[in-house]
């Protein structure tokens, strides 16, 4: 590998091979780490156990209550809230616990995500393993993970309304879309870093195309997915009745495309058809071009994964098994993966 | 038969495959309107002339009357002419099938273009699909038998798989007729078995589809992925002896049949994978695997979505899909016949660079290059 520097894609002479192999490492460990969460997250959310924390104290918050009297405490303050008027009344303090382990553990993870994070990344700073151009886009995406955080509370604060016994669902869209920015900023981060130099692939800028196409067809869907599970919209479907079978449902475009539930899932639907369209579409251009293996093995991955992707959607809309729903939002996140990975392979792309 | 392969023979042999597709289609329409009782009377060589006159369809439909089938849901004279034409299209169908096997088979006779081994598995081939017409008759008989609603699970599942049976084998003749010498493939020779395995389990799967189709399994568990909220649904083997219930429990025969599906599923899609990238120089048998692996995701889907929806005309939309999955798989593995494997690939290889010089110093640089 070739360490000499060129324009704008310098990199600096002692960043050798090596410390650019613990780099990505520990890149990708923060991407595996976030995919985790987001899988704690969806279960957070599909169990319902958002709401079952009243407070932010970030560092004294990884703390769970330690006596009866702070468990009592926090189960007091649960009790003010109308989820628990609404839905949970006379409830005990056992019930109460298997709503609050979630929501703390979903908690903890993130807090363990910030230092996995900030500690190697002074480290490499200090142990000068890391590239100088990165670091201040690195130290951003630490403080907006920070941010992510904030944005977590302020959704969940959004479910203490009067008469709310879930939160906003544009506040759990925005909560998931941000950490799937996070997700792509790091993995692509971690993709350059190991790779800095693109590899020349003359003939295959076509297919590019179609791995940007497929990139943002995903992306569109998953968002349309995350009103979804923010409306609880699967809750409408309804074989004998028609619903939630594919058509648009009557009256389609006089609905709010974000509140009613039969748009919603609509919307996801649609989107998510026509995403398998263009991923098929684009993983049968993949195979049966000249493209080298590495670009043909994420194409088959995208493949693989899609099909996957489409098979647990349906299963979890058919089932209303929450935790199909979760395995779904988690495949999401691996078929991003798939189709970032492929479209990083064929940036070297030209006519 | 010629080193070079004779394409006409191969594309007839593989003409008549379709045809047997097409009997499937015709087959599977009968099964899913009920019309398999309609016609009582086999008359192998003039049964092709269609009723003529009132008195005509007056005696069918008297013969039709003594089946159980329509003394419990008595229907019209024009009602039976619904359940009579698709059942007659059905049969001529397979009366055309033998003359397209009869005529070219004479053709190429008289060319001499036919081996004398060919000639006697072809006409063996022939004889099967006209046993296969024989039993079909037979299943249509056992209308007459007291309470039969429908031909019984136990005959009518087998009538499907030895049609695929004989389905496979003019592919599988065609394709080598056309190609006696198989094209060499480097290096993917440990894909046979899974291959071998992906055809084996679709047809399996196919047989428990057929028993699920015959059993009328299609009117319980709408649910996916339990059954009825049950991983195994109770009652799996409530009758006795065992295996009656495989031929009469609906949920015996639906739980296997997903099982079995899922299982094929991951096979066919790993074969696919798999092939895809160690043939990937190979632009035929590449594209085959992909149309492998699209069609088996489609029929999973297709699977659930019968099931789910607990619709019959897309439990036939599933079986046509099968159909034509396996012959993408027999092909697959028949693209596979000429393939070495990787220790082969690399001392040709090092032949090929060096000669027949053998010295074990010039294997080493014709490896590491």
């Amino acid at each position: 590998m070739s360490e000499v520097t060129l324009g704008r894609r310098a990199i600096d002479e002692g960043v050798s091979r090596r410390n650019r192999k613990w780099v990505a490492a520990w890149l990708l460990v923060s991407c595996f780490m976030i995919w985790v969460m987001v899988g704690i997250g969806g279960y957070t959310r599909d169990s319902g156990s958002g709401l079952s924390i009243m407070n932010w104290d970030p560092i004294i918050g990884a703390l769970p209550p330690l006596s009866q009297a702070a468990w009592d405490k926090l189960f007091a303050l649960y009790q003010t809230i109308p989820q628990y008027q609404l839905l949970h009344q006379g409830m005990d303090l056992a019930g109460f616990k298997t709503l609050f382990w979630p929501e703390y553990f979903h908690r903890l993870w993130g807090r363990l995500i910030g230092l996995e994070f900030f500690v190697p990344l002074v480290v490499f700073i200090v142990t000068r393993r890391i590239e100088a151009r990165l670091i201040p886009w690195l130290a951003l995406l630490f403080v907006l993970g920070g941010l992510q955080g904030a944005i977590g509370w302020f959704m969940v604060a959004s479910g203490f309304d009067p008469n709310s016994v879930a939160v906003q669902p544009w506040r759990l869209s925005l909560h998931f879309s941000f950490a799937i920015f996070l997700y792509i900023a790091i993995f692509w981060t971690a993709l350059t870093v190991l790779q800095p130099e693109p590899v020349k692939l003359p003939g295959l800028r076509g297919l590019k195309f179609w791995a940007i196409a497929a990139l943002l067809c995903v992306g569109a869907t998953m968002f349309a997915g995350t009103f979804v599970s923010g409306t609880h919209a699967v809750s409408i479907f309804d074989p004998a009745k028609n619903i939630g079978m594919g058509a648009p449902p009557p009256g389609y475009l006089s609905m709010n495309m974000f509140a009613d539930k039969a748009a919603v899932l609509f919307n996801h639907q649609a989107l998510a058809t026509l995403t398998v369209l263009v991923l098929l579409a684009t993983v049968t251009v993949t195979l049966r071009s000249q493209a080298p293996k590495p670009v043909r093995d994420a194409g088959l991955l995208v493949g693989a994964l899609v099909i996957l992707q489409f098979i647990l959607g349906v299963t979890a809309l058919v089932s209303q098994m929450f935790d199909i729903g979760v395995a779904h939002q988690m495949d999401a996140v691996l078929l991003l993966t798939a189709c970032l990975l492929l479209l990083h392979r064929l940036r070297g792309a030209v006519r | 038969m010629k080193p070079a392969g004779d394409k006409a023979v191969g594309n007839w042999l593989l003409l008549l495959a379709f045809m047997v597709f097409g009997m499937v289609v015709g087959g599977g329409h009968v099964r899913t309107i009920g019309a398999a009782f309609a016609i009582q009377t086999w008359r192998p060589f003039t049964g092709f002339i269609p009723p003529l006159n009132d008195a005509a369809w007056v005696h069918l439909f008297a013969l039709y009357q003594q089946t159980a089938q329509f003394q419990a849901h008595p229907v019209t004279l024009d009602q039976f002419r619904a359940l009579f034409w698709p059942m007659f299209w059905d049969r001529n169908w397979g009366r055309l099938m033998a003359l397209a096997f009869l005529i070219p088979f004479a053709m190429f006779a008289w060319q001499r273009r036919l081996s004398l081994r060919l000639m006697v598995w072809v006409l063996a081939i022939f004889l099967a699909g006209g046993a296969q017409a024989a039993f079909g008759w037979y299943l249509v008989r056992t209308g007459l038998e007291p309470g039969m609603m429908m031909p019984p699970p136990l005959w009518a599942a087998p009538h499907f798989v030895t049609a695929l049976l004989i389905f496979i084998a003019l592919i599988w003749t065609g394709l080598t007729v056309k190609r006696p010498v198989p094209p060499m493939v480097e290096g993917v020779a440990w894909l046979r078995p899974w291959a071998l395995a992906s055809v084996l389990l679709l047809l399996v799967t196919m047989g428990f589809g057929a028993l699920v189709a015959t059993t009328d399994a299609i009117t319980q568990f709408h649910s996916f992925p339990l059954m009825d909220g049950h991983l195994v649904p109770p009652g799996l083997f409530a009758l006795h002896p065992l295996w009656w219930n495989f031929f009469a429990n609906k949920a015996t025969v639906q739980f296997f049949h997903r099982g079995l599906a899922t299982l094929t599923f991951l096979i066919v899609l790993t074969t696919s994978v798999m092939g895809l990238r160690g043939a990937d120089r190979y632009p035929g048998l590449r594209d085959n695997f992909l149309l492998l692996a699209g069609l088996v995701a489609l029929q999973f889907i297709l699977g659930m979505a019968t099931a789910v929806m607990g619709a019959p005309e897309l439990g036939y939309v599933h079986e046509l899909n099968a159909v034509l999955l396996l012959a993408a798989a027999v092909c697959a593995l028949h693209g596979l016949r000429g393939a070495t494997s990787r220790s082969m690939l690399r001392s040709e290889f090092a032949l090929a660079e060096h000669g027949n010089d053998r010295s074990p110093e010039h294997r080493r640089n014709a490896l590491s290059s």
